[in-house]
Order: C-alpha cells, then structure tokens, then sequence
C-alpha cells in the first residue's frame, strides 16, 4: 500500500463506508474488509444509537473518519466548535487521518449542506491554506482534501482544477484523497482529459482513493453513488493506481443502498488492481 | 469585473441565490438538473454574474442545480425528521410549511438533525396557503413538539445514573435524553398510526384540547414514547427545576388537585421505576 505520512503509514487496504444500514449485519457477520469509512458528522453527537454502533464497529475495524462540514474554502475561517467536537471523536475513533472535500459551504453563520464549488484563484488558495493549516494545528492529525465533483465553473477562476488542488496542498502541506469518481464527473461536465488531471498531481501526496458511481442525468452527469462503478472509473482508477502505488481505496454508495454483499463484491473488485495480476504466458505456436 | 470580485462576496452571493425559493419546473420535477424555465430571475442574475457557460448548459443551469439540491437536501432532512406532522398536514401545506421555516430559520448548525429545531417556535406563525391547514396548527404543533423530542432523545448525552439511596441527598437532574411534554391534543396517538384513512383522521381532528402528559425517553438505544400521569410529569418538572427531591415533591404538593389520593401511593412506584430506568443523574 501507499503508507506515507499523509495517511500516517497505514497499510490500509479496500473499504467501504459504514452505513447505517448495514450496521446490524456487519456487527452480525463481521464481513471481511479492511476497514470503514464513517461520516464524522453522523457521529458527533453526545450519545445513542449511532455512537454505540460505531464503538462496536470499531472494536473489530480500524475506521477512518471523512467530513462534510469543514469547509475548507470557506472566506469566513473555521468554525472553532465544530474543529472541537471533530476533535472529540477522533480520540475515539482512533482514525488514523481527517478527511474532508475541498469546497465551501457555510457563510455568514448559514450552513448550506453542500459541497459547493471553489473559484480557482490565488485569493482561494489562500484562504484555503490557511483553513486547513488551523484544522490540522486543532485535530493534530494528518489532513486529507478530497477533489470535488461539481457543476459550475466560475469567471473569477485563474487555474485549471488540478492545478488549484496542487497550489492547496503544498501550501497546507496537505494530503489528497483522491476521488477517481469526481475527476471523471467533473471531466465529462466541464470538458478536461481526467488523465492530465491525475498526471498532474503530485502522486506522493495522494493517500487515500474513492471509487463510486455516477448517473447521467441530461445534459450533466451527477455524483449520485447510487450506482456500481463504470469501466471508465476503473480504468482512471487503474491509472491512479499505476501512478501513486496501491493506495487506501473505499468504495462509496450512499443513495439506493443494496444489502452489504453487494456493497462488499464492488468494493472488491478494486483487488484486481491492487494485487498484481500474473504475466500471462504466450506459448510459441 | 466578475474576475475581480472577493472570495467572500462571491460565496455570500452564490448562497443568497440558493436560498431562493425554487421557482418554476423546479417547484414540480423531483430530478436534480433544471430545465429551461427552472431559474427564478435573481439565480440567473447571480449566475451569469458569476459563472460561466459549459458546453451544455446556461450559467443559470448550472447554478439551479446546486438551488435544487441545496433544497431538495433540506426538505428531505425535514421530512425525515417530521413523518407525523407531514402526514398530518399533507405533502403540499407540509412543503409550505417547511419552505416558509427554512427561509425564516435557514441552518445555522453543521448537521442537518437540529435542522428543526425551531420549528414548533416558528409554526404557529406560519401563514399557510391553504387556509384549511392553518385550522390543524394547535394539533401540528403538539406533533412538532414530540417530534423535536424524538430527535433530541436520539442523540443525547447519557450521565452514570444514580442509585434510588442517593435521591434524597445530593442534587439530582434527569438524563439528558429524558424529555418532558405537556401537550393538549392526542399527538402521540396519532404519531404512532403509520397509514391513516382519512375517517380516522377525522377523529384527530375533532379531539378536544385535554392535557396529555409525555415523556420522550431513550430506553437501550431505541427512543420511547410514554404517557404517564399529571402528577407524575408534575415531579419530574420540579425535579428538573429544583435538583431536590425533596422541594420537588413540597413545590407538587402545594399544588391544589394535582397530587390526587392514588397519586400518593403511587409515588414510590413511580421512583422505583424511573431509578431502574436509570433516568437521574448527578444535578
């Protein structure tokens, strides 16, 4: 596996995201996967059923916690609180990085829910280091940003997407969770070549991969994880692969969840790229 | 110049126009992207303010997909969070109702299960379209209420609880995932019908205003709903006020015709219970 200091040399092999669905079997089966993906929002709370259910899933598993409330881009910092309680549960869950997409969503005290696209400016990337650089001062653990599925372009933005995400980690000295799935949404929305995407990038941060699926939806193609993930994912996945090593990888389906083996066999099907395949044999005719 | 304007402003215009209510195919078409008549004027001005075209779509085509997913997301978490009162008002006064909550109380919280929070404080204000649903509001309310108390008692604290001996000498307070309700109409009844002929629905409609006396609790992991008497709410109100057993039951008795003669012998009943529930903790 990719073990570096951005996913704190884990050898961490194929996961999938912990949903409540799920949970009574896999505490019933304890299904052979690596590890878990939770959505550190769903559980910061103060008690019941969901804090229970993840102190038993992480009694068998290791878990790594993924965020959609950080929002690193936002203009207006951090929210203190919100840093303090992600802290809270990353003493419990023992996660071995934070992770979260780089996007902003919350202004002016108003939280929008969403993962809203950044302008790609000097302006942004400032602002941005400095969010995630605070955020890594606070959780005192590696910070991941993932690569965004988006719908808009702005006039304001002075660099491709690829090269926004590269200004931002280096400057916050950050890692990337690499979302083969977003790159190949947002090549198709917005007309780049996903392979000079991940070209670009520098493969030494990458330390964890989501793979998805997607559904075209009309003129644009949505980040749905309510699909299996097309052969045209796999084989960026493929490449992702080749070029940052075998790398953590989590297979994420969110909406029209089917029962966990099926969840489990997708996610699987990342082995065939992590696990060197043998050379087949040509036999002189 | 668009390609000057701040990061700040920029993120307070993009979330102004999201806020908007949604207008045209919008309102009506449940898929994310728009068509050509989804965007209200004020999203296709910030949109061509600040984004540019794809090859497919219009800037205002694009940013009315984010519009619809910030409200669709929203909705949803509220329907989610609201099943009684929506089958109660009905999928459009309940849509009325909570687009006129969101505008007024958009989330200030990073999750979206405090979302409702203010809802019961915001309700009795709404100005309903149809005026028959705005007839329904002391019943919807009373359904908001325990409903916020389903959620609070979802994710609540839990403290060590105290033993029955320590009752009467330190202070004491209820877990934090004990709720108390005081509501006039048969909320929890109707909260517990899963499907509803509109007869039945009827009978809701009809009940007179009587107290009815809830307490909303976390009982393992699962969230229970249980009617118990005046007197006994009475207690736990002044225990959650007082922090003493012993005021607690003084303040009740003072109280003319609360604390009836059967009442009486049930107070210890009522303790032993409670205690072995594990509802009282350290105040």
């Amino acid at each position: 596996m990719s073990s570096n200091r951005f996913n704190s040399y884990s050898d961490l092999g194929i996961g999938i995201g912990l949903r409540s669905v799920h949970l009574p079997r896999i505490v019933e089966t304890l299904p052979s996967v690596d590890w878990f993906e939770v959505i550190s929002e769903a559980y910061m709370v103060e008690g019941g059923r969901p804090l229970a259910w993840l102190d038993q899933v992480a009694s068998h598993y290791p878990i790594v916690q993924h965020g959609v409330s950080l929002y690193p881009g936002s203009a207006q910092g951090l929210d203190e609180a919100y840093l303090q309680r992600l802290k809270e549960l990353t003493r419990r869950t023992k996660t071995p990085w934070v992770s979260d997409h780089l996007c902003w969503g919350s202004i002016d005290g108003t939280v929008s829910h969403d993962l809203l696209p950044l302008p790609y400016t000097k302006e942004a990337v400032r602002c941005t280091v400095a969010n995630i650089r605070r955020a890594q001062d606070i959780l005192e653990l590696p910070f991941v940003v993932e690569n965004l599925s988006s719908y808009a372009e702005f006039h304001a933005s002075t660099m491709s997407e690829w090269q926004f995400l590269c200004e931002v980690v280096e400057g916050a000295d950050a890692g990337i969770l690499l979302d083969v799935n977003n790159i190949y949404v947002s090549s198709a929305n917005h007309g780049f070549d996903p392979y000079l995407y991940l070209e670009q990038l520098p493969h030494e941060r990458v330390a964890q991969i989501h793979v998805a699926g997607h559904s075209r939806s009309g003129k644009v193609i949505i980040d749905t994880h309510d699909h299996p993930v097309c052969d045209a994912v796999w084989k960026l996945y493929a490449r992702a692969i080749e070029l940052c090593g075998k790398t953590p990888t989590l297979l994420e389906w969110d909406a029209d969840i089917p029962d966990l083996e099926t969840v489990l066999a997708e996610a699987h099907k990342a082995r065939r790229y992590l696990t060197p395949q043998p050379v087949e044999t040509r036999h002189a005719g | 110049m668009p390609g000057e304007m701040p990061l700040l402003a920029l993120q307070q215009h993009m979330l102004r126009a999201l806020q908007e209510p949604l207008s045209g195919e919008s309102r009506t078409r449940t898929s994310l992207v728009p068509g050509p008549e989804g965007a209200s004027p004020v999203v296709s001005q910030v949109a061509d303010l600040l984004l540019t075209p794809s090859a497919s779509l219009r800037p205002a085509e694009r940013l009315e997909l984010y519009h619809r997913q910030y409200w669709f997301r929203l909705l949803d978490a509220l329907a989610e969070d609201f099943p009684a009162l929506q089958r109660w008002l009905g999928a459009d006064a309940f849509w009325d109702l909570a687009e006129g909550y969101l505008l007024a109380h958009p989330s200030r919280s990073f999750t979206l299960r405090h979302l409702g929070y203010a809802l019961p404080s915001y309700l009795p204000d709404h100005a309903f379209r149809n005026p028959v649903a705005a007839l329904d509001t002391a019943f919807a309310l009373g359904l908001a209420l325990l409903e916020v108390a389903l959620c609070q008692a979802f994710e609540a604290g839990e403290r060590p609880p105290l033993a029955g001996a320590a009752l009467g000498e330190s202070a004491i307070a209820l877990q934090p995932y004990v709720k108390l309700l005081s509501l006039d109409y048969p909320v929890d009844t109707f909260w517990r019908q899963r499907r509803l002929s509109s007869a039945r629905r009827a009978r809701f409609a009809r009940a007179q205003p009587r107290t009815r006396c809830l307490v909303v609790y976390r009982r393992g992991s699962r969230v229970e709903v249980e009617r118990v008497p005046k007197a006994a709410l009475a207690i736990l109100v002044a225990l959650q006020n007082t922090a003493r057993l012993e005021r607690a039951l003084e303040e009740v008795a003072t109280v003319p015709g609360l604390l009836r003669r059967q009442d009486q012998s049930r107070i210890a009943d009522w303790f032993s219970q409670w205690v072995a529930r594990g509802w009282f903790c350290a105040g």
